[in-house]
This record gives C-alpha cells, sequence and structure tokens, in this order.
C-alpha cells in the first residue's frame, strides 16, 4: 500500500511564532543605550557648530568676563581669556568624533587588508604580516605616537589621523585574519574554489559577508581607541592648539591651571564628552558581543526561579505541589505558591486542548504504567 | 620549538623594531625639518649639539650602517646622550631618577587592580544576575574615561574641596629624598590618590573581561563534571572553573599592559608626580628630541619585559601552553 | 573496600544522606527492587519565549546491574533527563513534576532526589551516582593531571590516607587498562579512547550503584568504540554497578543493553528487552528507527528514513507527538495520552509501548501518513485495513 509523500503537515510550525519584536527591541539593552548616547553626539557633531553662542576662538579682552562659572549669557562659563565654553565644546565634538571616525574607517579598512590578505595566501606572508601586526601590537602606542608626531613638522588634524592610523590597525588585523583562517577552511569557501570562484570573489561575496560583524565591532574598537589616543596626544600638547578639540580644551585647561583656580567649568565639560562618547562605544561593543555571544547576556530574568536567585552550583529547583521538609529549595518554592502562576504558563496540569484524560498518578485497572 | 623560546625570539624582534624604528624616525625628516629642529636650539653647548647631530644623523661622518652600529652600541651601554633641555644632565640619570617613582606607582597600582578586578570578575561571573551584573554599566563608564580626566576630578573632589590627600607632587616640597621614614611616609602618602586613580579606572576593565571569561568557562563540561562529581561549590568555583578562566584572563594582562603605561604616563602629568611621564611633557614642550626617544625605548623595553613576566606565568599555570605549536 | 575505610555519609555531623547505613549488603532490599526509580518525572526550561517542556511525565525503573538504553534523537531530551534525575541541570531549568527514589546497595531506607539539600546532593553524586560524559576532552579538566582528578573524587568521597588514596588512583588506571605512568599526564596529552577510559576510572572510584553514560563513545572511532564498550561490559559484571547508557545509536543498544527504552521530544515511547525492541518492535518510531539503518547480516533491502524533524517544545502538539512524521498517524492521535500500554503480544512481560494503535506485526510503512490538516482524515488506513492490522481500537492488556 503506497502512501503519498506530502510535506510533512507540522502543526507546530503552523502557529506563527510571534516575530513581532522587531529587530530593535531584540538587541540587548545596553547596545540601545549606546546607539542612543553615540546618536546624541553624532547630533551634537553635525549641528553644533551651526549653533554656537559665540565663536569659540574669540578672546573677550573685558577682564570681568574672564573665568566665569555657567551664567545665563554664558552656559558652561568662559576660560581664562573669556571664551565660551560651550561653544568650544560644541565644534570640539564634532572635530574629536570626526577624527576619530576618519581614523576608524581607515585603520579599519587596513586591518581587513592586512587580515584577510594574511589569512589568504598564507605562508611566507602570512608570517610576516602576523608578525609585523604583533610586534606593533605589543610595542606600547602613545610613546611611538609622542615620537612620531613630536617629529613631524605641523601636528595638525592631517598629521594625527595619518599617525593615529598608522599604529591602529593591528588589532583589527589580528582578529579579523583569526576569523578568515576559520571560514576559510569551511566547506563553502571549498566549495566556491572548486566551481572556479577567483579568489576577489570569494573573499568578496563568501568571506566578507560572514565577518561584517566582526568588521563593526573592530571599527567600534579603533573609534574607541582614537579618541583616547587623541585626547591624551592633545593633553600633551601634540596637537594644532590653535583649534578646539576636546583635548586641546583640556590642554588649555590644564596648562592655564584651570583646576588649581576652581573653573571646573573648563575642564568638566570636555572631559565627561569624551567619557560619555567613550562610554557610549563600550556599550555598543558589548552589546555587539553579546548579540553573538548570548550566554554573556543579562542573566538577571533566566538565573531566578522561584524568587531566589541561583547560581550555577545550585541543584535544579523542584516544582512541589505536598510540602516538603523544611529548608529545602522546594520549599521555598511552594511557599511563593506558583502553582498558579506556571498554570497560565502552560505547565503542570494541562489546559482543555490539551491532552485529556493525561493523570498519570492514579492506577488504573489493567493499565501498565 | 618551546614556547617560552618563541615568546624571547618575538620580544627580541619586536625590541629591535623598536630599536630601528626608532633610529630611522629622525633620519626620515623632511631636509627642512631637520633644520628647523636645529634651529630650536640656537644656544647649544657643544656636547649637547653633537647628541642631536647624532640623533638626527646631520654633520656626522660615517655611512648609514655605521651610525646605525654606533647607536645600538650607545644604547647599550645605557648612552642616550647629553639632554638638551636640561643641559648638562645626561639623558641616563634623568631616566634613572625619574622610572622607579613610575614602576613603583603603576605597577603597583595595576597589580592591585588586577587582583581585586579578576577576583571581583569570578563573584560577578559565578553569580551572574546578580547584583554585580546590575553596577556593570556603572563601571564601564569608568572604563571608558581618560585616566587623567579622573585624575582632575579625583583632585577637585579629594583634594581641593575636601583636603583629605595632596594636590600632587611626589612627596611634600622641601623635603631631601633618601631612605627614611619621613621621606618614604610623605612619599605614600602623596602617590595614594594617583594609586587610587589607577586602580578605579582600570578595575573595571580587569572586572569586565574575568566576568565574560568565567561565563563562558562555567559553560564548559568539565565545570558541569566537577559539580557532578560532588565536589565542594570551592573546589569547583576555583579550581576548576577560575583557574582556567584565568588563562585568557593573562593573555589580556599582557596585551594591556602598553595600554595601562600610556594611560598611567598621561595621568602623571596631571598629578605633577615626578615619574616619567612629567619628564616625557617637558621634553615635548621643549623639542628636547634626544630624552624623547629614550623614554620611548625605556618605555618599550620595560613593557617587552612586562609582557616576557607574564607569558612566564602563563607557562607555569597551563599545562598545554608547553607544549603548544602554534604562536598565540 | 571493606566498611571500615568509612564512608563520607557515616562521619557524623553535617550532611549525612538520610537513611544511609553501614556500606556493603544490608538487609531490607530485595533484589527486585529498582536501584532508581523515576516516576512521572518532568523538566522544564524557562525561557523568556515561554516554558519548553524537555522531559514530559516521563517514568523509567532501572534494576541493579542491569544496562538500560535510552535512545532518541539529538533534543529527544535523553540528556536533560539523566542529569534532571541528579538535579544537574542549571538555570532556567525546573522540575516540575515527579519523583526519583534512589535505593542502593548502601541506603536502608530509599532516598527521594527532588527533595535532598545540596550538600546532600553532594554526598549522593558520584558516590552513588556517577556519570560518564560524552566529550572526555571537554569533561577533564585541562588544568589538573588524571592524578588530581582522581584524587579529587576520591577525597571528596571516601575517608583515606594520603598514601591509600595514590595507591587507589594508580589502582583505578589498572582497572581500565591504562599504565600507571599515566598519573602524571595532563588530558591533553592522552589519545582519545585513553580520555575516556579515565573517565570511566573516575566514574568507578567510588563503587557507585548507577553509572549514566551519556554517549561516551560517539567522539571515537569504531575500533576504539568496541574497545571501550568491551570493558564497560567486563567492569559491569566484576563490579556490578546498574547503567543506563544514553544514545542515539540505537543499533549499539542492540547488542549491549538488557532493556532499551525509546524517547522522543521528552516522552517514553516504547520500553522493552533488547531482544523484543530488535525483533518485535511495536512503536511506529521504533520501526523506523530500525528500518533506518542497515544490518551487517542478511539480505539488502531498501533503507528508509524518518522524514520530518523534531517538534518545537515550546508549543508542543496535542496527542503524540511522532504524529506529524508517523506513517499510521490518524487524527485519533490527537487525543492519546501517552501512557504507556502494555503489547499483549510480547514474550516480554514488561514490553510497553505508548501507541495505541500499532503492534509489532503491523507492516512496517514509511512516509507520512497522508492526512489533512484540518482533520477531515483522507488516510488508507481508515478505509482499508489489511493483513490482521488492527483498527482503532485500544489495545487489551
Amino acid at each position: 500500500m503506497t502512501v503519498a509523500l506530502p510535506v510533512s503537515a507540522d502543526p507546530a510550525a503552523l502557529t506563527e511564532t510571534p516575530k513581532d519584536r522587531g529587530r530593535w527591541q531584540r538587541l540587548p539593552a545596553k547596545a540601545k543605550v549606546g546607539t542612543v548616547l553615540l546618536g546624541l553626539f553624532v547630533l551634537t557633531a553635525i549641528i553644533g557648530p551651526f549653533v554656537t553662542p559665540y565663536d569659540p576662538s574669540f578672546q573677550n579682552p573685558n577682564p570681568a568676563l574672564s573665568l566665569q562659572p555657567p551664567s545665563a549669557a554664558h552656559l558652561l562659563g568662559t576660560t581664562q581669556s573669556g571664551q565660551d565654553v560651550l561653544s568650544q565644546l560644541l565644534v570640539g565634538i564634532r572635530l574629536t568624533l570626526e577624527l576619530a571616525v576618519i581614523v576608524g574607517v581607515v585603520a579599519t579598512a587596513l586591518s581587513v587588508l592586512v587580515g584577510v590578505t594574511a589569512a589568504f595566501l598564507g605562508g611566507f606572508w602570512d608570517d610576516l604580516l602576523s608578525l609585523l601586526s604583533n610586534v606593533f601590537l605589543v610595542i606600547p602606542a602613545l610613546p611611538l605616537l609622542i615620537l612620531l608626531l613630536g617629529y613631524l613638522p605641523q601636528r595638525g588634524q592631517t598629521a594625527t589621523i595619518l599617525v593615529l592610523s598608522l599604529l591602529g590597525w593591528p588589532w583589527g588585523a589580528r582578529v579579523i585574519r583569526a576569523q578568515t583562517l576559520a571560514i576559510r577552511n569551511r566547506d563553502f569557501v571549498a566549495a566556491a574554489k572548486e566551481t572556479g570562484e577567483g579568489s576577489w570573489r570569494i573573499i568578496t561575496f563568501e568571506i566578507m559577508p560572514n565577518e561584517v560583524s566582526l568588521i563593526a565591532a573592530s571599527f567600534v574598537n579603533t573609534v574607541l581607541y582614537a579618541i583616547g589616543a587623541s585626547v591624551a596626544l592633545a593633553f600633551i600638547g601634540l596637537a594644532d592648539l590653535s583649534s578646539w578639540s576636546l583635548g586641546t580644551m583640556l590642554y588649555w585647561a590644564q596648562s592655564q591651571q584651570a583646576l588649581q583656580l576652581g573653573a571646573w567649568w573648563w575642564f568638566v565639560p570636555p572631559g565627561l564628552a569624551v567619557a560619555l562618547i567613550g562610554t557610549g562605544l563600550v556599550l555598543l561593543n558589548t552589546g555587539i558581543d553579546e548579540l553573538g555571544n548570548p550566554r554573556l547576556r543579562d542573566a538577571s530574568r533566566t538565573s531566578k526561579i522561584g524568587g531566589r536567585r541561583l547560581h550555577p552550583a545550585d541543584p535544579t529547583p523542584v516544582l512541589q505541589a505536598a510540602p516538603p521538609p523544611r529548608r529545602s529549595l522546594a520549599g521555598l518554592l511552594h511557599a511563593f505558591s506558583r502553582d498558579s502562576l506556571l498554570e497560565e504558563r502552560g505547565v503542570g496540569s494541562a489546559p482543555a486542548a490539551r491532552q485529556p484524560g493525561r493523570r498519570p498518578a492514579a492506577p488504573q485497572p489493567g493499565r501498565e504504567r | 620549538m618551546p614556547f617560552i623560546i618563541r615568546r624571547l625570539v618575538f620580544y627580541l624582534v619586536a625590541a629591535w623594531v623598536a630599536l630601528t624604528v626608532n633610529f630611522f624616525i629622525p633620519r626620515a625628516m623632511p631636509g627642512s625639518a631637520v633644520q628647523n629642529i636645529l634651529s630650536k636650539f640656537p644656544q647649544l653647548q657643544p656636547a649637547a649639539a653633537k647628541t642631536l647631530e647624532a640623533l638626527l644623523g646631520v654633520g656626522h661622518p660615517g655611512s648609514i650602517w655605521h651610525q646605525y652600529l654606533a647607536y645600538l652600541n650607545n644604547v647599550f651601554h645605557f648612552n642616550f646622550g647629553i639632554d638638551v633641555s636640561q643641559y648638562p644632565a645626561r639623558v641616563s640619570t634623568l631616566l634613572g631618577e625619574t622610572i622607579p617613582w613610575t614602576l613603583t606607582l603603576v605597577g603597583t597600582a595595576t597589580i592591585i587592580a588586577f587582583v581585586i578586578g579578576t577576583g571581583l570578575g569570578i563573584v560577578a561571573g559565578w553569580r551572574h544576575g546578580g547584583w554585580l551584573d546590575r553596577v556593570l554599566p556603572g563601571l564601564m563608564f569608568f572604563q571608558a574615561v581618560p585616566y587623567f580626566f579622573l585624575a582632575l576630578i579625583l583632585i577637585e573632589l579629594l583634594a581641593i574641596t575636601v583636603h583629605l590627600l595632596p594636590l600632587g607632587q611626589g612627596y611634600a616640597g622641601g623635603l631631601i629624598p633618601g631612605w627614611h621614614w619621613g621621606f618614604i611616609g610623605s612619599a605614600v602618602y602623596h602617590s595614594l590618590l594617583p594609586a587610587f586613580t589607577i586602580v578605579i579606572t582600570s578595575i573595571a576593565g580587569w572586572m569586565l573581561q574575568m566576568r565574560n571569561v568565567m561565563i563562558t568557562t562555567i559553560g564548559e563540561d568539565y565545570v558541569l563534571a566537577g559539580q557532578a562529581k560532588g565536589l565542594s561549590n570551592r573546589r569547583v568555583v576555583f579550581t576548576y572553573a577560575a583557574r582556567n578562566a584565568l588563562l585568557p584572563q593573562l593573555q589580556g594582562f599582557g596585551l594591556a599592559l602598553g595600554f595601562v603605561v600610556s594611560g598611567a604616563i598621561v595621568m602623571e602629568i596631571v598629578f605633577s608626580y615626578p615619574g616619567i611621564g612629567l619628564l616625557l611633557l617637558n621634553a615635548v614642550t621643549s623639542n628636547d628630541y634626544p630624552l624623547m626617544q629614550a623614554i620611548f625605548l625605556v618605555i618599550t623595553f620595560t613593557v617587552l619585559l612586562a609582557n616576557l613576566i607574564v607569558d612566564l606565568v602563563i607557562v607555569f599555570a597551563d599545562p598545554r601552553a608547553r607544549t603548544r605549536e602554534a604562536a598565540r | 573496600m571493606s566498611a571500615a575505610s568509612g564512608d563520607r555519609a557515616l562521619s557524623p555531623g553535617h550532611g549525612q544522606l538520610p537513611g544511609s547505613v553501614e556500606a556493603g549488603l544490608s538487609a531490607g532490599r530485595s533484589a527486585t527492587e529498582p536501584v532508581l526509580a523515576i516516576r512521572d518525572f518532568s523538566v522544564v526550561y524557562r525561557t523568556e519565549h515561554g516554558d519548553v517542556r524537555a522531559v514530559d511525565h516521563f517514568n523509567l525503573d532501572l534494576y541493579p546491574g542491569e544496562v538500560v538504553g535510552l535512545a532518541g534523537e539529538s533534543g529527544s531530551g535523553k540528556s536533560t533527563l539523566a542529569y534532571g534525575a541528579c538535579r544537574l541541570l542549571r538555570a532556567p531549568a525546573l522540575i516540575t513534576s515527579g519523583s526519583v527514589h534512589y535505593q542502593g546497595r548502601r541506603m536502608a531506607t530509599p532516598v527521594e532526589i527532588l527533595q535532598l539539600r545540596s550538600d546532600q546532593l553532594k554526598h549522593l553524586r558520584w558516590r552513588e551516582i556517577a556519570i560518564v560524559f560524552q566529550s572526555a576532552m571537554n569533561a577533564l579538566n585541562p588544568v589538573l593531571s588524571v592524578r588530581d582528578q582522581l584524587l579529587d573524587v576520591i577525597h571528596a568521597h571516601l575517608q583515606l590516607s594520603r598514601s591509600e588514596a595514590q595507591e587507589k588512583a594508580a589502582s583505578l588506571l589498572d582497572l581500565v587498562g591504562i599504565p600507571r605512568t599515566r598519573l602524571r599526564s595532563f588530558p591533553h596529552e592522552l589519545s582519545g579512547g585513553m580520555r575516556q577510559r579515565v573517565m570511566i576510572a573516575m566514574a568507578l572510584a567510588t563503587d557507585p550503584e548507577v553509572v549514566i553514560m551519556d554517549e561516551p563513545t560517539t567522539a571515537l572511532d569504531v575500533v576504539v568504540q568496541r574497545d571501550i564498550l568491551a570493558q564497560i561490559v567486563e567492569l559491569k559484571e566484576r563490579l556490578g554497578f546498574a547503567i543506563l547508557f544514553i544514545t542515539h545509536d540505537l543499533s549499539l543498544l542492540l547488542e549491549l543493553a538488557d532493556r532499551i527504552a525509546v524517547m522522543y521530544a521528552g516522552q517514553l515511547l516504547e520500553i522493552g528487552t533488547a531482544r523484543e525492541i530488535q525483533h518485535e518492535p511495536s512503536h511506529p518510531y521504533t520501526k523506523g528507527l530500525l528500518n533506518s539503518f542497515p544490518s551487517l547480516r542478511g539480505p539488502r533491502r531498501e533503507l528508509a528514513g524518518i522524514p520530518g524533524s523534531p517538534p518545537d517544545m515550546r508549543t508542543p502538539p496535542p496527542g503524540c507527538p511522532f504524529l506529524p512524521r508517523c506513517a499510521y498517524g490518524t487524527d485519533d492521535c490527537t487525543h492519546v495520552d501517552m501512557s504507556l500500554l502494555k503489547v499483549a503480544t510480547s514474550a516480554d512481560p514488561e514490553h510497553v509501548t505508548a501507541c495505541p494503535f500499532v503492534l509489532p506485526g503491523t507492516p512496517i510503512r514509511s512516509g507520512v501518513a497522508a492526512r489533512s490538516v484540518t482533520g477531515t482524515d483522507t488516510s488508507a488506513l481508515a478505509s482499508a485495513p489489511g493483513e490482521g492490522e488492527p483498527s482503532h481500537e485500544e489495545l487489551t492488556p
């Protein structure tokens, strides 16, 4: 007796699992907060310079206006030479972010290039490039940056970008190389090679799409590094001191003894801005991490059962109807009367639609259990 | 080749690269830039002028190769030349005065931060979902704060508003450095705030890292096997989970050393702490190139050495590392 | 190991297992009582998308010295069952019903595992119920030597002096045929087969009553697999422990097990002796499984797999979970309550199945029954019963 073979009618698949939680909803909370934070700063960077109340470089000769705390006229106070701190901040955010993003793009591009090339070529080139990456990774960046910038004839934005990009690619290159190696050995790449796809096509269409999140994480990290390094360099004085970036603001604040003079409004806003941008980036990165490795996600909901937080070595909790001996976990669970709650969730005794007659405890005549 | 020999060779290569880069940077300057630099030091004493010229490769007889060898020779004999801005001090003397300060401060603070951070990370990883996890975003903020900015804030709060700790310096003015209690006490007192700053900013990083590694490690089968064996919780947490989680954590420590040092150096500026950071600032402001280069070399070598030590610790702790073939 | 060397459970003070007595044979427990009795056992995983039923009202008895095989696909819940019975599952797992009675040699009265405290469990684990994990490379601590890991177990449960413990560790390696020099080795220095043997030696260190083996040979090649299995059988004969052998490889169980339990989607579908399962399988799933691999002997025949894939356990379908893939399925199957019924035609009095409709004698069918979703029955089964096939009557026991 032959039977037609239709597509198996799986009732479970027919009940639509709700995908109403859009892609934004499903991101971990950390990533959302980070994105919002960063979004705010990017917005400020874009429109900031257009809405500055004053010209940031304008030095007001009036001594009464020097080092004034925040007031209605100057929302963030003034500097030693009467300049408006808020205006400087608005311009500074753009400059700093601009620089960091450009460095991020250039350095990430470099690291992708180096990483993929090393993984793909293998052999001597791989060894060489890996050695180079590792060497520049282990040599401390800031002293070298100081040296390079110190010797360059001009220390402006371009020079800084150049120098930062030069030292910003090794970390990403290492990570991308490792990932590319792993992917390269996978079957679908071998299949592509068999069908005669050229190497560049394989790289672009087979390998790269799998590394997008890695490249994104690498970019975020590089931007973080660029901000930190550029601010540190400016703070030492290795920047175009006539331009207004967050780092140069801090430099001037420090050199004019803002701290000792109690002018907190001069150095707190730029520093806070750097810290918040950095936090946003770190949160975003952690969020991306958690997306890839769900284990790291905030487990405050899942590790709590029966009102009690469980740690890994706790025995599996038991839900019981009958009162168990004292001091046991089951007793605590019973005390919170979770039965009704569980029934709502469809666990325990069955609601009407499912499995009628399911009472396993009662022995029935003639039926084996 | 045993792991540790490979690592040693690698660090030697890195050191050589640092030396060579250091040698070539001044010579890679466009011609006019060299003149520019030389012209910044109009009243140079002959000895200092010679140092500068040797550094920049001008007016010195001999091929590049000879210069290179001479340079290497000098480095190995700790002869960095005569300082140009603090003439007639020798560069090596200046370095010798400042390195111990930085080393003690940064070294101690970093180790304290690492130990405490890792410990907290173990707890946070084991009690995943507990209150420590809720503190995480706050800690991330501290991780993102530049060292020196936090230093400024802390000085503002603890030294100016409340006169709890000194404003800066390495020790109270007027004291003569030496091995006596008055000086040491003052030095320790003055190092409290800088050390505190370093600890606060870096502890978050170590804790986060250890927490993540712990969570991944706890998910491994051998930790479950440890529980299944009926071992005490302490044994499972420490010998089965934490000991394994420590290995990637230590590797991360090695990688992070460069950043730690960089951050600490800049922070010293804020505190006017008499360490290598302050020296670097002075060198930069006065365009003191011999000093800048010497500082770069010293910092680099220290970091490389520290990395080697960390590698030794890893080899000691991880039985697999002793036979591992592939480079990290 | 004499009683004098002392079970940890005997030591006065904290953490005694209720009911534990002197080691050695104790009166009051007959040989026909199961050493591990799992009754009505259910486990759910509490996720943010709802509760996932991993094990559903599971019943199984394990008798002393017997080998019970637990067969099922990946995701059928067999590991969840085994670890859950020892309460080794981590959050978000929750045991929602049932009982797990343990009554080993050393117990005067049975112990209810689901009601033990954490410290009591620590004494029960390994000492009485040991586990051999699937992948020894992952289950052995990479930073501890073999000796240290053996000593861990020994010191946790037995009161031995240091030299006695060392000797015990060495003798355990002898037991599984590994040279004593390997005590100093680390797990990564051993071959796959050796690692698995070390796992087995570790499991037997405290002379347990029950050994749960979770796919112990899946990661090994066939030659080593055979060696290990032979070793296991030999040790079982010698030391007398019961084995719960979990695997997806039914053919292995046919050789190894005394009884076989077939599991699907968290539920027990059929239990019987190995002989019965092999020659007189009752449940359609079992039939399908047996049909899925060739036998080494006998005539060549066309292989048929089981189409489809296991159900989504978040929204379990009503009735029999195997229905969507079953070649004999009808709408009546949605009302089945999955209790186990005796197979009347079986030589084994304990042979039970969850399918009321299909008997061992029912001819083997493959593919999926053609039935529409809305429930109108278009199956040929209803219209033409043939060849001694029962129609939709409940089996009378």
